[in-house]
């Protein structure tokens, strides 16, 4: 799993089936300070996460796969878990 | 998944039999000031994707596209395929935190 900050979301008309079953999430991967590590993903949210919220993202399809029942999910990144915002060691 | 520009098509003169049928895109990944709304020329650094296409994206179109083994799920049989476009993308509402 990746830690992650919820930068925003985006909408579209047409994709993957298994990618109806939530919203679409822009997560920004952050290290360990709490900042921004890498380019922004987009991933699959079902827990309703909040903006600037930070949570934890899977990095391995085959997680995906299970929770979304759809063994021919092209998806990646899953929206796992949500961050308590009390976690004293993140700066950010 | 990752966000990018269809800058491309890709026709395929000889490939392996799975591919036959196939449409290619030329993908530019957006940079995170795309992402705000930055012009989307020049393009971003990066390399360019090419990108197996399914929902029938255009030139100019922005995409959601998977890279890696994600993307030869979505095949019944084996496909050579290492990044799949996974959907196509209207709106982006992307509003970072100041700080960060």
């Amino acid at each position: 799993m990746q830690l992650a900050r919820i930068d925003g979301s985006v909408t579209g008309t047409a994709c993957h089936p298994s990618m109806s079953q939530g919203r679409t999430v822009i997560c920004q991967p952050l290290d360990a300070d709490g900042f921004a590590d890498g380019p922004p993903v987009l991933a699959l949210d079902q827990l309703g996460a909040g903006l600037h919220q930070r949570v934890l993202i899977s990095a391995e399809g085959s997680v995906v796969r299970e929770l979304v029942r759809d063994e021919r999910s092209p998806l990646r990144n899953f929206v796992l878990a949500l961050v308590d915002p009390t976690v004293p060691a993140a700066t950010a | 998944m990752r966000l990018g520009q269809v800058i491309g098509k890709v026709t395929l003169g000889l490939a392996d039999p799975a591919l036959r049928g196939a449409r290619f895109l030329l993908v530019q990944p957006l940079s995170r000031e795309q992402f705000a709304g930055a012009p989307l020329s020049p393009l971003a650094k990066g390399a360019t994707q090419v990108v197996y296409d399914e929902l029938g994206a255009d030139l100019g179109h922005l995409i959601g596209y998977t890279e890696g083994a994600e993307a030869a799920a979505p095949f019944a049989t084996s496909v050579p395929v290492d990044a799949y476009n996974a959907a196509l993308i209207d709106r982006i509402n992307y509003t970072p935190p100041a700080a960060a």
